[in-house]
């Protein structure tokens, strides 16, 4: 499989900073996306209870409070399950976007839930300053050092390669048993 | 109710229907080939004597040649183009009557035959294996879907250079934004290989 870009600005502009409005953009989907998510689980939770604990199975309306922290937990793991592992969440990925450190490098976990941490509970203060800043930057990038970048070509296109096997330099050495590298390689 | 002569219009008469010409026949084919052989022939005839012409103006004397031998090659010349442009036209008749013929008999065949058994003997099963159906509707979707995401993300773009042009012009900036992310590899691979795998 591969992935072709055929618009010249947009192959010229893969690597580089997002701006604020791809950024909000995917935010909103991201928040849609898991705002089903915590419906779903809190419908099957509260069916769950429900099934075990009463005769009739009804979904019922918790405070707002309770909504809130659940519906912010939701979009925390989210965020940090998307960013932590690729760097995408669906929003992102709908948008051709990516979050990385500062040196191009992948988010680890830590990271990826203090970023995340950052934009659900700050997420109109924060989000603002990518409009200001010189290198679209929001506080939590400057914070977490990140960056968000144009990257079109999802995992399943990248051109990379595993490194090919190495030679085994001597012939007395042993050989390597068969569920090592070797198979990655292959 | 008035007493007045009732005023009866006259509606024009729809036109009569112009019979539709049957389409020329093998007869006709025939006919028209036959007339086309004529006139070839006749063409052929024409430019022998336009040529016979020419060539007696050239040997014979300019005294017997001049007058009378250019009045006949006049005639000739004009025969020779006459026959030309009829064999133009009978050209054009008989190849519509070939294709008319050909239309006609290969309909013909076509009504002939039972389609329903020569279905029944066609492999369709195996005509369709061998077409991966689905892979050319995986192919096609999917071409589809990425265009248009394509089409919302370039649009988005432009909605933020814009945006960034718009408000650094506001600040009064003169430096452009610095978008360049160093080390930053569009090609690397995204998920990293745990240790104990590398």
């Amino acid at each position: 499989m591969s992935r072709v870009i055929r618009q010249d600005r947009a192959v010229e502009l893969q690597g580089r900073r997002a701006g604020f409005p791809s950024r909000v953009l995917a935010d909103f989907i991201d928040v849609a996306i898991a705002f089903g998510i915590f419906v779903l689980i809190y419908s099957g939770l509260s069916i769950l209870w429900d099934f075990f604990q009463s005769d009739t199975i009804q979904i019922k309306v918790q405070s707002p409070g309770i909504n809130a922290t659940g519906m912010g937990l939701t979009v925390l793991i989210y965020l940090t399950l998307g960013w932590a592992s690729t760097g995408r969440t669906i929003g992102k990925q709908i948008m051709g976007l990516r979050a990385v450190r500062r040196d191009g490098s992948s988010l680890h976990t830590g990271r990826a839930l203090g970023r995340a941490a950052l934009c659900v509970v700050f997420y109109p203060f924060v989000m603002w300053t990518v409009l200001f800043s010189r290198r679209n930057a929001g506080i939590h990038d400057m914070i977490c050092k990140t960056v968000v970048v144009y990257d079109w070509i999802p995992e399943t296109a990248k051109r990379h390669l595993p490194p090919p096997p190495t030679p085994p330099r001597s012939r007395r050495r042993r050989r390597a048993p068969s569920t090592g590298s070797g198979e990655l390689g292959a | 109710m008035s007493d007045e002569p009732e005023i009866v219009v006259p509606l024009p008469s729809a036109p009569e229907p112009v019979p539709e010409e049957p389409p020329p026949g093998v007869g006709d084919l025939l006919a028209r080939s036959a007339r086309l052989g004529v006139d070839v022939v006749g063409l052929v005839a024409g430019e022998l004597a336009s040529a016979s012409a020419r060539l007696a103006r050239n040997v014979l004397p300019p005294a017997v040649a001049e007058k009378p031998l250019e009045s006949v090659g006049e005639k000739v010349d004009q025969r020779v183009e006459t026959a030309r442009q009829r064999e133009e036209v009978s050209r054009e008749d008989a190849l519509d009557a070939v294709q008319s013929v050909m239309n006609q008999t290969l309909g013909a065949v076509l009504d002939m035959l039972d389609w329903d058994m020569l279905i029944q003997h066609v492999p369709l099963e195996r005509i369709v294996g061998q077409v991966d159906l689905g892979g050319v509707i995986r192919e096609s979707t999917t071409s589809l879907a990425g265009e248009t995401v394509d089409a919302v993300r370039v649009g988005m773009m432009g909605l933020d250079l814009w945006t960034a042009r718009v408000v650094d012009k506001i600040l009064r900036r003169k430096q452009p934004r610095d978008l360049v992310v160093l080390g930053y590899d569009v090609n690397a691979p995204e998920v990293r290989v745990p240790r104990s795998l590398r």
